[in-house]
């Protein structure tokens, strides 16, 4: 069963295709790699899934809804939770802050309530605290939950910013280079947590990255794209192993010289 | 934290001291109750408007929205015999219904843009005020008649007036500090800071960033109603791109980190700059240099200066212990 369904895709910057006539499926449940060269079109695939962009031509379906027109946060409402590429954070506020914004959809309070602070309005914001701690346990962040995210290591920022996006409750999970820039260990540990993030949580979950070895073995599914359109789709022994992916990374063996 | 509790009592101290001062004034000077009165009402506009400064904006037409209340407030009584009473939350509320259509077109812009739109709208609004003779256009209105007797207090004279005025700031710092320490402030910071976030997680960035700017407008405009019946005049000079400019320097001068910046900036500011008026021709000059010299010594803001001096004393008590071991 698709949980996420794409259909001629098309996303135009100018007279620039940055995605087009894309279509895919994600399954519920799966976790799916997603591949390209640099430029090919991930991240816009993803701002134009999020809302952030509105795409040119094409249908996203999420749960048999249309996403398209739809502003981000509506979309985040329908359950979908996206990571940044770049470490974006609140970076003036603590991790455990940082978390507490993430829980803003289940969060529910009168304005009244924040202004006198009252009984209900303290309950809630007690509750949101205690799920945002569940959350910082969950994703390994415990020991620096008091610490600013500018002050913190680059491992650990990732993990703060997927934490942010668990928090919200979200059944699809875009996450965008998870573990690029960390070490072996660190990287091991986020591969560990986003398997842990589909078993435990039952989430579905996208991801983009650029380590191959460590995507063909997390991934169910791979989809690869190049200029914006689809490769291939299959199972990850199979994309490897296909000759336009492995032409779009290493260029053509016979090269023109 | 004891350094925090220090400023804390500090500012306690301070504030009592201004309120038994007043008494005594009352009978002898009512230019340094005038004094008080503005630089109270100067706490009041600053921190309503840092409000916006916490969803990450700067909003210069804020003595725009000032305006507005006061001269809503000056025709409602003057003209429709409305009392002061019903007309001070009539020109709050009005000031909050245009605040929202501005706040809903302008907010769109983020930064700079945001502070150019607010520029425009702040001298539109200044320009209407002086081309409309129904407002009294560049002759001002006068005569606004002083607000009636509440609870058996009189407004003859100034006194009653700074008590008023007291109670609107105390009102507009309880709002401002909850909506800072509530889930609101979050939420404002968040947008501040990475917006893009913000709405990934669910969050209508203009909602919130329009109530902001809504409650704000709303304060500055109950004290616009404040200020016409107060001064009784009114003129176009007094909601333009100065006293505006002049409420975001109080905060930002004062320290952006919290609310005590608008306190100690809109504070004492208003009344060193009375004391300045000695300098004569060149009061505006010796401002300004005051302003650099406390921007340069204290880049946080006017709020560590208790500490300063706090640390100045200590060290200096530290060296007359070391000079007597010595």
């Amino acid at each position: 069963m698709s949980l996420l369904e794409v259909t001629g895709l098309t996303k135009f910057f100018g007279g620039l295709a940055a995605i087009y006539d894309l279509s895919f499926q994600v399954k519920k449940g799966e976790i799916l790699g997603l591949i390209g060269p640099n430029g090919a079109g991930k991240t816009t695939l993803y701002n134009v899934i999020t809302g952030v962009f509105k795409p040119t031509r094409g249908r996203i379906n999420f749960k048999g809804e249309n996403l398209v027109g739809l502003p981000p946060y509506e979309i985040a409402k329908r359950g979908i939770a996206r990571t940044f590429q770049s470490t974006v954070l609140y970076r003036e506020m603590t991790v455990l802050e940082n978390v507490m914004v993430g829980s803003h959809l289940w969060v529910n309070f009168t304005f009244w309530g924040a202004m006198l602070n009252s009984q209900n309005y303290r309950g809630v914001n007690k509750q949101s605290r205690q799920k945002a701690l569940e959350t910082i346990r969950f994703m390994g962040l415990d020991e620096v939950k008091e610490v600013k995210a500018k002050n913190l290591p680059h491992g650990y920022q990732r993990k703060l910013g997927v934490c942010i996006a668990l928090i919200t409750r979200p059944e699809l999970l875009l996450l965008d280079e998870p573990i690029t820039g960390m070490n072996p260990v660190e990287s091991a540990e986020m591969i560990e947590l986003i398997r842990r993030i589909q078993a435990q949580l039952g989430i579905t979950v996208v991801v983009i990255e650029h380590n191959m070895r460590a995507l063909m073995g997390l991934s169910d599914r791979v989809v690869a794209i190049n200029y914006g359109k689809l490769l291939v789709e299959g199972l990850p022994h199979e994309v490897r192993q296909n000759e336009q992916v492995v032409e779009a990374y290493l260029g053509q063996e016979e090269g023109a010289s | 934290m004891g350094k925090s509790l220090f400023v804390k009592i500090t500012f306690f101290v301070l504030g009592l001291l201004i309120l038994l001062l007043l008494p005594m004034m009352t009978f002898k000077n009512p230019y340094w109750i005038h004094v008080l009165i503005m630089s109270v009402l100067n706490i009041g506009m600053a921190a309503s408007v840092r409000l916006i400064f916490v969803a990450g904006e700067i909003s210069i037409c804020h003595a725009a929205f000032m305006g507005i209340g006061a001269y809503t407030s000056a025709l409602l009584v003057k003209n429709l015999g409305l009392s002061f009473w019903a007309a001070l939350s009539v020109s709050a509320l009005s000031s909050a219904v245009i605040a929202y259509f501005i706040g809903y077109i302008t907010l769109r812009a983020k930064g700079i843009y945001f502070i150019i739109t607010t520029l425009a709208f702040g001298e539109v609004v200044r320009l209407i005020i002086s081309n409309w003779d129904l407002l009294g256009a560049v002759n001002g209105l006068s005569d606004i008649p002083r607000p009636g007797s509440i609870l058996g207090v009189e407004f003859t004279n100034h006194t009653p007036y700074y008590g008023f005025v007291f109670l609107l700031t105390m009102f507009t710092l309880a709002i401002c500090y909850r909506m800072e320490k509530s889930r609101y402030g979050l939420i404002l910071r968040s947008i501040a800071q990475a917006p893009m976030i913000s709405e990934s997680v669910g969050i209508n960035i203009m909602s919130y960033k329009v109530l902001a700017f809504v409650i704000a407008c709303f304060l500055a405009g109950m004290f616009g109603s404040f200020y016409a019946h107060y001064t009784t005049v009114l003129h176009p000079d007094m909601f333009g791109l100065w006293p505006a400019t002049m409420f975001l320097i109080y905060y930002q001068v004062g320290g952006v980190g919290s609310i005590w910046g608008p306190i100690m900036g809109g504070g004492f500011l208003t009344i060193i700059a009375e004391f300045l008026r000695a300098t004569k021709h060149l009061e505006i000059v010796s401002f300004a240099v005051l302003l650099i010299i406390i921007v340069l010594f204290m880049p946080e803001g006017l709020v560590v200066f208790p500490q300063k001096v706090y640390s100045l004393l200590s060290s200096e008590k530290k060296k007359g212990i070391s000079q007597q071991r010595g």
